[in-house]
């Protein structure tokens, strides 16, 4: 099943790339996951129970993992806690953005 | 979950692990680089795709498409199995580039394989993994520990999927700490050693739960179709039963032999260096195949070409044989490969050609790889394993001319037929001998004969026997025309003797008769004599009596 949700920067949704987060389950991780997810954009959310094919393909090994829809060998394991971090990963325009919120650390 | 033990697909090691791997359980197979984990791993996944099963293969750290051509190098239809569904590739490989910012989870691994393994929303009890390089699983075995839990998570989700399994990993500290313990119901430890220069690798069975297995290390060996070995016990009191007698294709010889040699029977031809067991092995090689039988010449010293010419060169032509394919060179020299691999490959021929006989000239060459007692044991299972296929195996011992012609080896028991062949030393020169030190259940001779190879093939002669010694080659030919001298003078004088015989009793004859008329005619002189004396006697009395009577006295 795969979920997409309005991101909260709408302004910027149209120019920027695709975020894709492979999930499994509901645990505590992986809403903290979502909910840091969302900060960046708008993000398609994958639970790879639901959708094994799609993790297969990307090349999943663990989950929570943060895949750019555009370059797929950006890509981010774990539950997101470092906001600051993961935007310096994903590289522009995610990097240094002010409009989009600050994340909320260690949830 | 299957109640049978998984065959392996690998030849020999079903029967080290007493049927093979552990249904729906996950064995480990560990070693350094190098050892042939991955084609353990490939094997097992080919055995089951061969079978109809689904197999899938996963991969920690080389590409999937390498993997396949791995397999497609082992002679499996790899490509067309992934076409129909039967394999199913799983890469593993972690994307570089990829950053750990805090907690995971790894089930997702577990995820995808249960995905790759299923047909149609079910898994097969039949099913088979294989996950190559778990311990390069991104994460998982991680030297700092961070993903330690989730990492023992996965690995008992993947020990209770009631899946059969084969994960190989390097022999190292986090693989041991994390797998061994936890994680796999069997543990298989490959290894390889150096010794003369020469790679062996060997395989042990570390664990395997609840089943009797082979505790020993096996040697195995690695070819163009895969690992193999072969254990010990196999065969062993299997043999197929001596089905009557085979002619070697030379009169004297299977009289020698009480017959000939055993159907499927050991035969090991021992002698020092230059009594010409190459050559009798010819001759019988030879002699098999004019019979129409198939026979492997597995040659240790000398190339198929040298083999060919010095055969001719003593009357035995084998290249008619060799044109027909009946007689087949294999040309191996001891140093090609370790001992065990040598076992396994004079096997493979027994095997894939299932010939009538091998021969083996000679086993002492393998010496050079190890000690004496490796090659008996060597030697030992290669004639189990030719019996057992029932394949003649003719051996050539070369017995150390400083040994007193001891046999080092000792492989009496083993063998059906012994053939021994001697230098005999006597004035100046040498002759070959030959002697049959055993031959089981058959009347051989007990003679020493006299062992000649000659223009046209060997020839088997009997000794010269007089005088109460044997006498061998020039000696013999001086002893027998001083013989037939002798002889000849003896029957010179016998005739004489006997016309002697005829006329001496004539010739007594004569002079008794001669002897009886001097008799009678003494005898008859001498009555008459006394007659006339009577006469005289007579007459002169009565003359006295006359006178007196006329002189008037009384």
């Amino acid at each position: 099943m795969t979920e997409s949700l309005p991101s909260a920067g709408v302004d910027s949704a149209a120019s920027r790339p695709g975020l894709r987060l492979f999930i499994l389950g509901q645990t505590e991780t992986v809403r903290r996951a979502i909910a840091n997810a969302r900060q960046l954009g708008a993000v398609e959310i994958i639970d790879v129970r639901e959708n094994p094919q799609a993790a297969e393909q990307a090349h999943v090994l663990a989950t929570p993992t943060l895949v750019r829809t555009d370059d797929a060998r950006i890509r981010i394991v774990g539950d997101l806690r470092n906001l600051a971090a993961v935007r310096a990963h994903l590289g522009p325009p995610y990097e240094g953005d002010p409009e989009a919120p600050a994340g909320d650390g260690d949830g | 979950m299957a109640t049978e033990q998984v065959s392996t697909g690998v030849p020999g090691l079903d029967d080290v692990l007493s049927g093979g791997y552990l249904p729906g359980c996950p064995t480990l197979v560990m070693g350094q680089p190098g050892c042939g984990k991955t084609l353990l791993l490939l094997q097992f996944l080919a055995d089951g795709a061969k079978q109809g099963h689904r197999a899938v293969c996963a991969t920690c750290s080389e590409a999937p498409e390498r993997m396949l051509a791995y397999m497609v190098a082992l002679g499996h239809p790899a490509e067309a199995w992934v076409r129909d569904g039967r394999l199913v590739m799983v890469d593993l490989r972690p994307e570089p580039g990829e950053v750990v910012l805090g907690a995971l989870d790894q089930e997702v691994v577990k995820i995808r394989l249960d995905a790759a393994l299923a047909e149609g929303g079910v898994i097969a009890p039949e099913a088979r993994l294989g996950i190559d390089d778990l311990n390069r699983l991104a994460y998982a075995f991680n030297p700092d520990g961070v993903a330690r839990v989730q990492t023992l998570a996965l690995l008992r989700l993947l020990r209770e999927s009631g899946i059969t399994t084969i994960m190989s990993a390097a022999d190292d500290a986090a693989t041991r700490a994390a797998l061994i313990d936890y994680a796999v119901d069997a543990v298989i430890g490959l290894r390889q050693t150096v010794a003369a220069r020469l790679m062996t690798r060997t395989l042990r069975v570390l664990k395997m739960r609840g089943v009797p297995h082979g505790t020993n290390e096996y040697p195995f060996m690695i070819d163009s179709h895969g690992p193999s070995l072969l254990p010990p016990a196999r065969g062993m009191g299997g043999h197929r039963s001596r089905e009557g007698l085979v002619s070697t294709g030379h009169e004297r010889l299977d009289t020698l032999l009480g017959g000939g040699l055993y159907r499927g029977g050991s035969v090991m031809v021992s002698g020092t260096s230059g009594t010409g067991k190459t050559t009798l092995l010819g001759q019988i090689a030879q002699g098999l195949c004019t019979d129409g039988r198939r026979v492997i010449y597995v040659t240790l010293e000398q190339d198929q070409s040298e083999l060919i010419h010095d055969f001719k060169g003593v009357g035995i032509d084998v290249e008619p044989h060799r044109a027909t394919g009946r007689l087949r060179f294999h040309r191996a020299r001891s140093v090609d490969c370790s001992l065990e691999e040598h076992l396994i490959r004079i096997v493979r021929l027994a095997e894939a050609e299932a010939p009538d006989a091998i021969f083996v000239d000679a086993v002492t060459s393998f010496a050079d790889l190890d000690s004496v007692a490796a090659v008996k044991s060597m030697v030992l299972r290669l004639i189990d394993a030719c019996k057992s296929r029932g394949v003649m195996v003719v051996l050539t011992e070369l017995l150390a001319d400083a040994a007193g012609m001891a046999s080092s080896l000792g492989l009496s028991s083993m063998l059906d037929a012994w053939i021994r062949l001697e230098l005999h030393r006597q004035t100046s020169e040498y002759v070959r001998l030959i002697r049959v030190l055993k031959g089981r259940g058959v009347r051989t001779s007990q003679q020493i004969k006299e062992f000649q190879i000659t223009s046209a093939g060997i020839a088997i002669d009997d000794p010269y026997l007089g005088g109460g010694a044997f006498v061998f080659g020039t000696e013999k030919l001086i002893r027998e025309r001083e013989d037939h001298r002798e002889r000849i003078a003896l029957e010179r004088r016998l005739e004489q003797l006997r016309r002697e015989l005829e006329v001496l009793p004539q010739a007594y004859d004569a002079r008794v008769d001669q002897t009886v008329l001097e008799r009678d005619k003494a005898i008859e002189s001498l009555r008459e004599e006394i007659e006339t004396l009577r006469t005289r006697l007579a007459a002169s009395k009565s003359s006295e009596e006359a006178v007196r009577e006329a002189r008037g006295q009384p």
